[in-house]
């Protein structure tokens, strides 16, 4: 027995499918009097046609627009000097009002706010980069960007010439326009395309909506809109967009060349443009661009990606023939039929479209004037240009492709075509397909290099050497690809990573000693394992190397090793290199890195805060783009902890919350393997600090003689702390000369706890300082220690020494912490603790070095409160653990250490 | 062989407590997924549901997915998947609600303007009016949930639950139609 609603539903699923004439009928008979069966259909039906795209699009996209506009604007509104007057767009990226400027001209504009989401200041930065070269842009067919701002509530804003038409495609239909007269047109755009290609702007985002057709003196008149723009929001595809904006990037990927299409892209240039006006004018031809609109958008982003790179679209003609009915309605829009336009297309105009749409770009249209060079020697009844590829192409796109297997033939293959080619056309022909081949090449190898440098970083290590691999078919140079194999295992997290690491970066080094990434891998490997003392005739070598021309793999891999000393350097060599890299995820974090170190300097204003809303917007994209590896995590985790640091100094509780909340996050999805690293040490060390869990940090702490080579530093002050002189000594006895002195460093320590004989050690600890192979970890650590014999004026001396010899650090800290113990007055006491500011890591320095300089003055109990200033930071780290050594053994005589006299007299009459 | 994978081969094998295993562990995956999107996002960031759902399912089903699995479990993984995707966007919805009437003043500045509550509204007397379906009419609930919340095309919508794709959508059809005219009554 149904249901009335069962009843119901079938009635009216049936009736729907009828011709509106038999509905009535069919609906009282079936309700068979049935008053309340007849409401409910009859309700169903009401609504029916109101459905409409209900619930056609996908929640998620609502959940972001509920969220989406940060200010929604009307009219009247006012945005900097303009007036906002009514809606005239929207689109997925944001929405475009019609404006008045007040000053300083009156004037109509187009005012486009992007959504929130986009990171306003980098926006601007990026349109700032590019304003000169747009404003040198001077054509009719290009409508002027005049600014970019950001709205009061941080959306960037970008005005420009206001044009009042029609989206190109739309026009043409409504017009009728025959293919001849859209050929004629877009020819206007290709020129104007080409102009801006002059001025050095690619638009990067060509697409119907972005060429509008106004009607000046009734001729159609196409204005190119947006240039600048896609650049200045950096648009392109990212994992983040993947996730975040994929509702919006889509309409856009229809249009998007096969080399926009992919995650690491090669650096786009004016030949994107030239596909995506192919796309444009496929559409214009048949009416629909070359792939189903409907599969892009029902299938996921890599998919898509797929398609576009590696699926070869129909010929226009032949699309038209696929449409079926939509045929029909296509060819009357172009005031013709299906047949005429059909012949109309094949032949020449499928060869030019099909040329600008060619995946790979150098077969493509060089420039925009050369696509319409051929569209007019079309349209003037001339040959084109356009030419199926020919034989050679074909052959060296499968040698490219198949580059291994290809090696032994290629040489065989290009001995023939040379001795072909070069009968007929001449040697010169011949070397420039050489070129062509070898530029091929270079590109692949910078290409493969990023993606293997990446997967590296992530930890993803079966696809970094699967990549690495890859690359050795393009004959890269092989102590590249060693290297790139030795960073895959450091960050592979294996067993023994480090180790066999080391041994690879050995090998890069045998085929070329000076290459930059063997050596500054090998710096980064030692730095991990904490072996200190093979780390500074590393960065002799390092500072000694320069980058091969152009390679800006090798830039990058200096970076790794300059970015802690040299912050502001290192940011601006990254900021270059994310220009034209912009999925180098590690790039992304290093420069987050710098830039939180940058912004620690100007703590004191609160104006500061935005300079760690950028570095946490870096840290975040790298996140994204590596969310696995725990570098990057815990490099984010560093920045957070100092920006929650900075914003409780201020009392920003909005965004101490914001940093904290993510910091929680980012400190769970920890593993908890990284205690083998240094950094994470730290980092986790300091997170846990500023929540108050001092419970976790004692467990850390005692486990960390048992980690898996931590580095000795740290293991001789746990021992000092409870005076396990045999440990120090079989461990010091079971090690090899140390050249960079650190071990005699830590035996004076030892020495005079042992033997309070002050004299000797000193001579012996002085003679540290002579050597020229002081590392820097030593005499950092190694000055402020040597406190400990009680000498303060022979200290400072050493440390006005050091102060004067040519760094091999730049480290900023460190010069501080010179200059102090070189002249320990109350004033630099001050200026040092002033410095550190609310930054617990540089708190933990700066106590540290007070404090030693109190316990040499005989001030035990400054000493002591300072080292427990910095234990309260809880940082694991050198200074950590010896203030922790130090106030051990104050704590359990408090006349340790004897050897100086615990009184005031003493600090007036030695200074 | 993973927990997800374990516990559909239980489902297939007649044993329906093992669906109740399901739901939370989709849950807590998608969850998480959604939660790590989100919250690394300025606001005002979309998330994709359809993305979320593949994702969760190819780290939940990980090397067992695609190949070994019937379309069978893949439709109950899925009808968990849309359960779990309707439960986090519901929330968030509420959440979005709080937010509006000063749970938190930074947001309430960021979200002025009446527009947004409005969806949020939408979508929670969608749900309400799609609980009712749900019990007057289920598959055409499901279809709604599979369609609309997990984001599946029709056709898996259909291999889904084990119909016609004909029937599949028919049954969307009515099921758009019932919730607009519910909802409009409101």
């Amino acid at each position: 027995m149904p249901t009335p609603n069962d009843n119901a539903k079938s009635i009216f699923l049936r009736v729907i499918e009828l011709e509106e004439a038999e509905r009535h009928e069919f609906v009282l008979e079936k309700c068979d009097g049935d008053d309340v069966l007849l409401a409910e259909v009859q309700r169903l039906l009401d609504h029916h046609t109101e459905t409409g795209s209900f619930l056609d699009a996908l929640p998620a996209e609502i959940v972001g627009q509920t969220a989406t506009f940060g200010g929604s604007y009307g009219e009247g509104d006012r945005i900097g000097s303009y007036k906002l007057l009514q809606t005239i767009g929207e689109g997925g990226m944001g929405v475009v009002y019609m404006a008045e400027q007040m000053h300083p001209v009156k004037r109509r504009v187009a005012l486009k706010i992007i959504k929130p989401g986009m990171d306003s200041k980098q926006v601007l930065a990026r349109f700032e980069a590019e304003r000169q070269a747009l404003a040198m842009m001077d054509h009719p067919n290009i409508a002027k960007v005049f600014e970019a701002g950001t709205t009061e509530s941080g959306c960037p804003y970008f005005v420009m010439e206001l044009v009042k038409g029609v989206p190109i495609t739309g026009f043409c239909d409504e017009q009728k326009l025959s293919t001849r007269e859209r050929l004629q047109l877009f020819v206007t755009v290709c020129q104007a395309v080409q102009h801006a290609h002059q001025k050095g702007i690619i638009h990067r985002d060509l697409k119907p909506s972005n060429v509008l057709i106004a009607k000046f003196d009734d001729k159609p008149v196409a204005k190119v809109i947006d240039f600048g723009v896609a650049k200045a929001m950096n648009q392109e595809l990212t994992e983040r967009t993947m996730f975040t904006q994929f509702g919006q990037i889509v309409g856009t990927l229809e249009y998007m060349s096969p080399e926009q299409a992919q995650f690491n892209q090669l650096d786009i240039d004016t030949r994107s443009d030239v596909y995506s006006l192919g796309v444009l004018l496929y559409e214009l031809l048949v009416g629909s661009p070359p792939f189903d609109r409907d599969r892009l958008r029902t299938a996921a982003l890599d998919e898509v990606m797929r398609i576009i790179r590696d699926e070869q679209p129909p010929k226009p003609s032949a699309r038209l023939s696929t449409l079926g009915a939509k045929a029909a309605t296509v060819s009357s829009n172009r005031s013709s039929t299906n047949s005429v336009l059909g012949k109309s297309i094949r032949g020449d105009i499928d060869l030019i479209v099909m040329k600008a749409l060619e995946k790979d770009r150098t077969r493509r249209y060089e420039t925009a004037s050369g696509f319409a060079a051929d569209l007019k020697r079309f349209l003037d009844g001339e040959t084109v240009h356009a030419r199926p590829a020919s034989t050679w192409y074909r052959a060296r796109m499968t040698i490219a492709r198949n580059r291994g297997a290809f090696a032994a033939a290629t040489v065989i293959m290009l001995g023939c075509l040379i001795g072909l080619t070069g009968a007929i056309v001449g040697l010169s022909r011949a070397a420039a397909e050489i070129q062509a081949k070898n530029q091929i090449l270079a590109q692949l190898r910078e290409t493969m290099t990023g993606e293997a440098l990446n997967l590296a970083l992530v930890g993803d290590y079966a696809n970094a050497i699967e990549r690495i691999d890859a690359l050795k078919q393009t004959e890269a140079d092989p102590s590249l690809c060693l290297a790139l194999r030795g960073m895959a295992h450091l960050y592979s997290l294996k067993d023994g990573h480090n180790a066999e690491a080391i041994r690879l970066f050995e090998e890069a080094l045998k085929h070329d000693r000076n290459s930059i990434p063997a050596t500054t891998g090998m710096w980064l490997a030692v730095d991990q394992l904490g072996e200190y003392d093979k780390m500074s005739s590393l960065r002799r070598r390092i500072n000694n190397l320069r980058p091969r021309a152009n390679s800006d793999i090798d830039r990058f891999f200096l970076t790794q090793t300059t970015r802690h000393i040299e912050p502001k350097a290192t940011h601006e060599q990254l900021e270059r290199l994310l220009r034209k890299h912009r999925f180098w995820a590690a790039a992304y974090a290093f420069r987050g890195r710098t830039q939180a170190q940058l912004a620690k300097l100007n703590y004191a204003d609160a104006a500061t805060v935005v300079a760690f809303e950028v570095a946490i917007d870096d840290f975040d994209v790298a996140s994204k783009l590596a969310p696995e590896s725990v570098f990057v995590a815990s490099d984010y985790l560093l920045a957070l902890v100092e920006a929650v640091e900075f914003a409780r100094f201020h009392s920003l509780s909005s965004k101490e919350a914001e940093w904290m909340s993510k910091a929680s996050q980012l400190y769970a999805s920890l593993p908890s393997t990284d205690h083998r690293f240094g950094y994470a040490f730290r980092s986790r060390t300091m997170y846990l600090a500023l929540t108050g869990d001092w419970a976790a940090i004692d467990a850390i702490r005692s486990s960390m003689p048992n980690q898996e080579k931590p580095p000795r530093w740290i293991l001789a002050a746990f021992w000092f702390a409870d005076k396990q002189y045999d440990e120090f000594e079989r461990f010091v006895d079971s090690r090899p000369d140390d050249p960079t002195k650190l071990d005699d460093a830590l035996r004076a320590i030892y020495d005079v706890d042992v033997t309070h004989d002050v004299d000797a050690v000193a001579s012996a600890s002085e003679a540290i300082f002579d050597s020229d192979s002081v590392a820097t970890g030593v005499d950092g650590v190694a000055v402020t220690t040597h406190l400990l014999l009680g000498r303060p004026d022979e200290t400072a001396r050493i440390a006005k020494k050091l102060l004067s010899m040519e760094s091999l650090l730049d480290d900023p800290w460190y010069t501080l912490i010179l200059e102090y113990i070189a002249s320990p007055s109350d004033e630099n006491e001050a200026k040092l603790l002033r410095l550190a500011g609310p930054f617990q890591y540089d708190r933990m320095w700066a106590y540290f070095a007070v404090g030693m300089e109190a316990l040499a003055n005989g001030d035990r109990s400054k000493a002591r409160a300072c080292f427990d200033e910095v234990l309260r930071t809880g940082i694991l780290d050198g200074y950590f653990v010896w203030a922790y050594a130090f106030k051990r053994r104050i704590e359990a005589d408090p006349a340790w250490p004897s050897w100086i006299p615990a009184n005031k007299e003493l600090v007036s009459s030695s200074r | 062989m993973n927990e997800v994978t374990r516990i559909l081969r239980q489902i297939e094998s007649g044993d329906p407590s093992s669906s109740d295993q399901l739901l939370p562990l989709v849950y807590q995956e998608l969850r998480r997924l959604a939660a790590s999107r989100l919250a690394n996002e300025q606001p005002g960031q979309t998330l994709q549901a359809t993305a979320l759902v593949h994702e969760a399912y190819l780290r939940l089903l990980g090397n067992d997915s695609a190949d070994q699995t019937s379309w069978n479990s893949r439709g109950h993984f899925f009808g968990a998947a849309a359960e779990a995707m309707r439960r986090i966007l519901i929330e968030s919805a509420r959440r979005r609600k709080q937010f509006r009437r000063g749970g938190d003043r930074i947001r309430v500045e960021l979200e002025e303007g009446a527009a947004i509550s409005d969806v949020s509204n939408e979508l929670l007397s969608l749900d309400e009016a799609l609980a009712i379906l749900d019990k007057k009419d289920p598959l055409a609930a499901q279809v709604v949930k599979l369609r609309y919340f997990a984001g599946l095309k029709m056709q898996d919508v259909a291999n889904s639950l084990g119909v016609s794709l004909r029937t599949a959508e028919r049954n969307w059809t009515y099921a758009r139609t019932w919730l607009r005219a519910n909802i409009a009554e409101d």
